[in-house]
């Protein structure tokens, strides 16, 4: 049912998102366009005209790179505004009564909304390195793509290759689970909202989102600086080793999964159980 | 008869506001039921609590003798007030949905009834007036086998004609062993469909029983009965 629920959702997303990636692609299209006029027609002639057609690709650049930061507002938008609509307004009249237990209504909402966060991201990436190759000389990308293999040779050189393929893969997980728990923060406030505000739901899910990430975000930081100081105790400035360091990040790297994946699934048992127990359709 | 529902001592408070008052009723398999009471009843939430859509205060609620959950889910069909429909939706989606979560879907039926009413799969559903958007809900609701129906005040706000095109399909879409809750105010229009009535007022239930023992006891029409009942 999980996977039924998440086909759905992630169509239902779709339904609004393709077509934004596909106005975000044609813009990029455009400003990249904009970018080569520029660098190719001749602005130095006198002429009102050519001021105004100079004018005007500018101002298309400038758009098209700023559709870009509006996309990823937008899918962001759209994702959470999905969740409200499927679940609070009369769409929960048909949610709410499919053969499926609230965990998982809310476990494929988490998942639609992970997929799409990071279609979001690949589609964002790709529109700014379009606009990098157009804008940028031959020689500036190859001087880029050459700085960043020699990070990573020194980086592997450093560390090892195994080591640094350790450190990405804990990097991305680390990565994923601040986003899950930032996607379950936003959800648990919009239905913690719903339920407790009969009036400026929207101001109170704000709120909520705000006081509840600084209250997780404090306890966090209050819990990586005990275990930081428990096992710094364990060696002095003159005891520390390549070895020691490295073991220390991935302690550090590990710890920022386990505490913020364990704020996320608190938050997801917290939510199902708002789902199940407290919700109450109008 | 078994009942395809028992509720015992149930009740739902919104805030101070008591909806339901310690409401215990049961409901036999195989029966159309008219849940009847004026505006404000109760009737509304009696069956959004069927369906899992609200939680109780107090009481016991069974349906086939489980309580609400996505095994009871799977075995009702529930008409609400309103539309429910995703806007963005077109109809041929709704069809995939309802064939994707309900075994009991029958899309040969369903596609049978849109046809028949010469509903297009390809409209989307903001495109749709009320009155279809309600029809495409019905087809969707009827073309389940389910056990249990729930039809919340299927025929209020619509026209004469709509309501016997709503009756007719209702009638003629439910199995034999199936039990349909209807609640309405509009009786004369569901009278001649109903075994049996159930009278809720200020969230009690204070009469229950079959529509023949009103015509053949009392002589009366179940209208007639309900005017007296809820006189103002």
């Amino acid at each position: 049912m999980l996977k039924k629920l998440f086909r759905h959702d992630f169509a239902a997303i779709g339904r609004h998102m393709w077509l934004f990636s596909i106005i975000v692609f044609a813009t990029t299209a455009l400003g990249c366009a904009s970018i080569l006029a520029l660098e190719n027609i001749d602005f130095d002639q006198t002429s009102a005209f050519f001021d105004t057609i100079q004018l005007i690709l500018t101002l298309t650049t400038v758009m098209s790179f700023l559709a870009i930061y509006a996309y990823a507002i937008i899918g962001t938008v759209n994702i959470f505004k999905r969740y409200y609509n499927n679940l609070f307004t009369d769409e929960g009249y048909l949610t709410f009564t499919l053969p499926v237990k609230s965990s998982q209504i809310f476990g494929a909402k988490i998942l639609s909304a992970i997929a799409w966060l990071l279609l979001i991201g690949i589609v964002e990436a790709l529109c700014f390195c379009l606009f990098m190759i157009t804008a940028l000389p031959t020689y500036a990308i190859s001087s880029l793509l050459n700085n960043f293999g020699q990070m990573i040779t020194t980086a592997a050189e450093a560390v090892g290759v195994f080591q640094l393929v350790i450190y990405i893969i804990e990097i991305i997980v680390a990565s994923l689970a601040t986003v899950i728990y930032q996607i379950v923060l936003v959800y648990m406030s919009i239905t913690f909202a719903t339920i407790i505000a009969k009036k400026h739901r929207m101001i109170t899910g704000v709120l909520m989102y705000f006081v509840s990430n600084m209250l997780v975000s404090i306890l966090i930081t209050v819990l990586a600086a005990i275990t930081t100081v428990i096992s710094s105790a364990f060696f002095t400035a003159d005891s520390l080793t390549h070895e020691i360091i490295s073991a220390e990040m991935h302690v550090q790297l590990i710890q920022f999964f386990l505490l913020y994946g364990g704020a996320a699934t608190g938050i997801y048992f917290f939510n199902s159980f708002l789902l199940k127990k407290k919700l109450n359709l109008p | 008869m078994s009942n395809i529902l028992e509720c015992v001592h149930l009740t739902k408070k919104y805030g101070h506001n008591i909806a339901l008052n310690d409401v215990s009723v049961s409901i036999p398999s195989g029966k159309i039921v008219g849940l009847l009471g004026p505006n404000g009843s109760g009737k509304t939430t009696l069956i959004k609590l069927i369906a899992g859509l609200l939680v109780p205060n107090g009481g016991e609620l069974y349906i086939n003798g489980s309580k609400p959950g996505p095994e009871t889910k799977a075995i009702i069909s529930y008409l609400p007030e309103r539309p429910y429909f995703d806007p963005s939706m077109r109809i041929c989606e709704m069809l995939d949905f309802f064939a994707d979560f309900y075994a009991d879907f029958d899309m040969e039926r369903a596609v049978k009834m849109l046809s028949d009413l010469g509903i297009s799969q390809d409209a989307k559903m903001k495109t749709l007036s009320k009155g279809t958007k309600e029809k495409v809900q019905l087809v969707l609701v009827m073309s389940r086998r389910a056990k249990l129906y729930l039809l919340d005040e299927p025929i209020a706000g619509v026209d004469p004609a709509a309501r016997d095109y709503i009756m007719r399909t209702i009638l003629t879409n439910y199995g034999e062993d199936s039990t349909i809750l209807i609640s309405t105010h509009l009786i004369t229009d569901i009278e001649k469909v109903l075994d049996e009535y159930i009278f809720i007022s200020n969230g009690n239930i204070f009469r229950q029983g079959t529509v023949d023992d009103v015509r053949t006891e009392e002589g009366k029409s179940l209208d007639e009965l309900f005017r007296e009942v809820f006189r103002c």
